[in-house]
């Protein structure tokens, strides 16, 4: 009897499994197989060869004015992945510059002050991307702020804006980073070396941080690359991949589906690199004693 | 002037009072243990000495200065925890160096330093290991030898033995001790294990509900404890219950047992509780002018170099220590032995 019910509940545990891989890996295997059928009666590269490499050069962003207006003479697919690229990577900067000492602040100071912090970090889930799109254009594309008015500012805007949508995933991962090391011990051994507040922070918790911090930095730079609405409304002109995508997908027929394959490769080579970088000295997630 | 001076030390969280007028005056080179169970006070007064808990009420003075509102990392004290809290990111030599790359030393006195530390704790050759690549011993040594690799004016150590095995905490015991005595470095050790303390102190604080209760070298703290928590907490102390006689004895079970102290304000047939030592206690025998009573043999417990008899006297248990050696026929339970001790080991406690 007791046989039988365990049978049972593998069988039960394995359909989960399949129906799950099932729903991920089926429209990926769809989308690839739709993508590969370009022209009539063959198989073949075409849409991808169509986003990757064919020049349209009156699309090829030229204007030189800015640092983040990409002018490399290339076709969008890349100038956009550039941008793209470079908003996540200061996303990414400023979300662990603000995240990880106020997440080490709160463990080690304010406790209490957890659950407090936690619903705040959590509001973006609660928030839609078009509401926090409109309240910070509403706050700061007029006076006192004005910041749309410049390159730069909208660049802030930006990248204040994704900081924000990606605190749920980022402040989860340094919180349950914090709670791996004891970090108590740490900041108090530290403290009796002589090390001041920077110091330790850089040079003891940040360290030990670090699986935490590359997978926050992986959710913020799969989030940041693909966003559409916030980049859509704060540059207009398609600068960024996100909005490049849905511009590829409202006006071509193969080249969307050649595209998202793309994307799904892209992320995947990056969560293989980040997790390269993450083995480092061969050491995981650094625990120290609790 | 001693060279760490604790002065009315008073620490208060919400309303619990941790420690309450605490006063002491350490020696330079000194080695001093805050000895006492836990929640007593030891690790806050230790912590307060630190920097890392701010005193409600008092002053702490290092070397003449005052430091009591001084941040930890410039007093220049250095400390070992209970569970090592070295650096995982970091090598056993980037931890030693660690507090001198804080103090900007330059390149070449920093690895003659960490040269030097990795020599003092018998560790050459581990500079390039990682924590996890140590065992528990190794990591307690670098983690003393990054506290001393800055040369601190006082040495901290919380209860820094607790998480190693007995073997390793003998040897490393030892190597605390030969360290301190080499350096001559004034050192304050917390522990809650009386053996720790004794084994290791010029002096040990006892302490109990947050108050100090005795300040005393090993040998007056266990053979003159002044408060009946010192003597039941420094060492093991048995207590025979008996009524007090005409003549200043004890009755234990109506047999005589004489102090070496006055009774004070008992009366006859007051009930009185005295306490012994088991190492006081002799069995089967009693040498001239010591007390003799029989007692009944309740159990035997081998424990390598002594072998402790537990005995009853008129419903009285307590227990006599014998040394070991392959001459010495332990009693049987069940047996009635004549035990004997000096007047001046029993002591009044109730």
């Amino acid at each position: 009897m007791t046989g039988q019910r365990s049978l049972a509940i593998r069988l039960f545990a394995w359909a989960i499994f399949i129906i799950c891989a099932a729903y991920l890996i089926v429209p990926l295997v769809t989308q690839f197989d739709y993508s590969l059928r370009a022209r009539r009666g063959e198989i073949g590269f075409t849409a991808y060869a169509n986003v990757l490499s064919i020049p349209e050069p009156d699309k090829v962003l030229q204007v030189q004015t800015s640092p983040f207006k990409i002018n490399l003479n290339l076709p969008r697919f890349y100038s956009s992945l550039l941008f793209s690229c470079l908003m996540a990577v200061l996303t990414i900067i400023v979300s662990t510059a603000i995240v990880v000492p106020t997440a080490y602040w709160v463990h080690l100071r304010v406790p209490r002050l957890k659950p407090v912090v936690e619903f705040f970090t959590v509001l973006p889930f609660a928030i839609p991307g078009i509401v926090l799109t409109f309240g910070l254009l509403r706050t700061y594309s007029g006076p006192p702020f004005s910041l749309t008015n410049t390159e730069l500012g909208t660049v802030a805007l930006l990248v204040g804006g994704y900081t924000i949508a990606v605190l749920p995933y980022t402040y989860r991962s340094v919180d349950i980073g914090l709670r791996a090391i004891d970090i108590r011990t740490l900041t108090e051994a530290a403290r009796s070396l002589g090390a001041g507040w920077p110091a330790i922070i850089l040079q003891v918790i940040l360290p030990n941080l670090r699986v935490a911090v590359l997978s926050a930095a992986l959710l913020t730079f799969a989030i940041a690359i693909g966003e559409y609405t916030l980049a859509n409304f704060l540059f207009p002109d398609e600068r960024a991949f996100g909005s490049y995508m849905a511009s590829v997908g409202n006006n071509k027929i193969f080249e969307p589906a050649a595209l998202t394959i793309i994307s799904f490769v892209l992320v995947w080579i990056l969560v293989l690199l980040i997790q390269r970088v993450g083995r480092g000295t061969g050491q995981t997630q650094m625990t120290g004693m609790r | 002037m001693a060279y760490l001076e604790l002065i009315h030390l008073r620490k208060v969280f919400g309303t619990t009072i941790a420690v309450e007028s605490f006063d002491l005056d350490v020696q330079q080179g000194e080695f001093v243990s805050f000895l006492g169970p836990s929640g007593c006070g030891k690790t806050t007064t230790l912590r307060m000495i630190a920097g890392f808990e701010q005193p409600t009420e008092g002053r702490i003075r290092i070397d003449g200065e005052d430091v009591t509102d001084t941040p930890p990392n410039k007093r220049r004290l250095g400390m070992v925890f209970q569970s090592y809290a070295l650096f995982p990111n970091m090598t056993v030599a980037d931890n030693i160096a660690f507090g001198l790359r804080m103090a900007k030393a330059p390149a070449h006195l920093i690895r003659q330093r960490v040269e030097e530390m990795l020599a003092l704790i018998q560790m050459q050759g581990y500079g390039k290991r990682y924590s996890h690549q140590l065992s528990g011993g190794q990591q307690q040594r670098v983690a003393l030898a990054r506290a001393l690799a800055i040369q601190p004016r006082v040495l901290l150590l919380d209860e820094p033995l607790s998480a190693l095995d007995a073997k390793i905490r003998d040897e490393l015991r030892n190597e605390i001790r030969r360290i301190q005595q080499a350096l001559h470095i004034t050192t304050i050790y917390v522990t809650h294990d009386q053996e720790e303390a004794l084994a290791l102190s010029d002096r040990i604080v006892v302490m109990n509900a947050g108050r100090v209760e005795q300040v005393g070298t090993p040998f007056e703290i266990y053979n003159r404890p002044q408060t009946e928590f010192v003597a039941r907490f420094v060492g093991t102390l048995s207590t025979l219950r008996g009524v007090a006689g005409a003549d200043g004895c004890v009755m234990v079970g109506g047999q005589p047992v004489r102090l070496g102290q006055p009774l004070g304000d008992k009366r006859p047939g007051d009930a009185v509780a005295i306490a012994l030592r088991p190492e006081t206690i002799t069995l089967n025998g009693a040498a001239p002018g010591d007390n003799r009573l029989v007692a009944k043999v309740e159990g035997v417990t081998f424990l390598g170099s002594i072998v402790r008899v537990q005995l009853s006297v008129d419903g009285s248990t307590f227990v006599a220590d014998a040394l070991n050696n392959p001459n010495f026929t332990p009693p049987h339970a069940g047996e009635t032995v004549t035990i004997g001790f000096a007047p001046e080991a029993a002591r009044v406690v109730g």
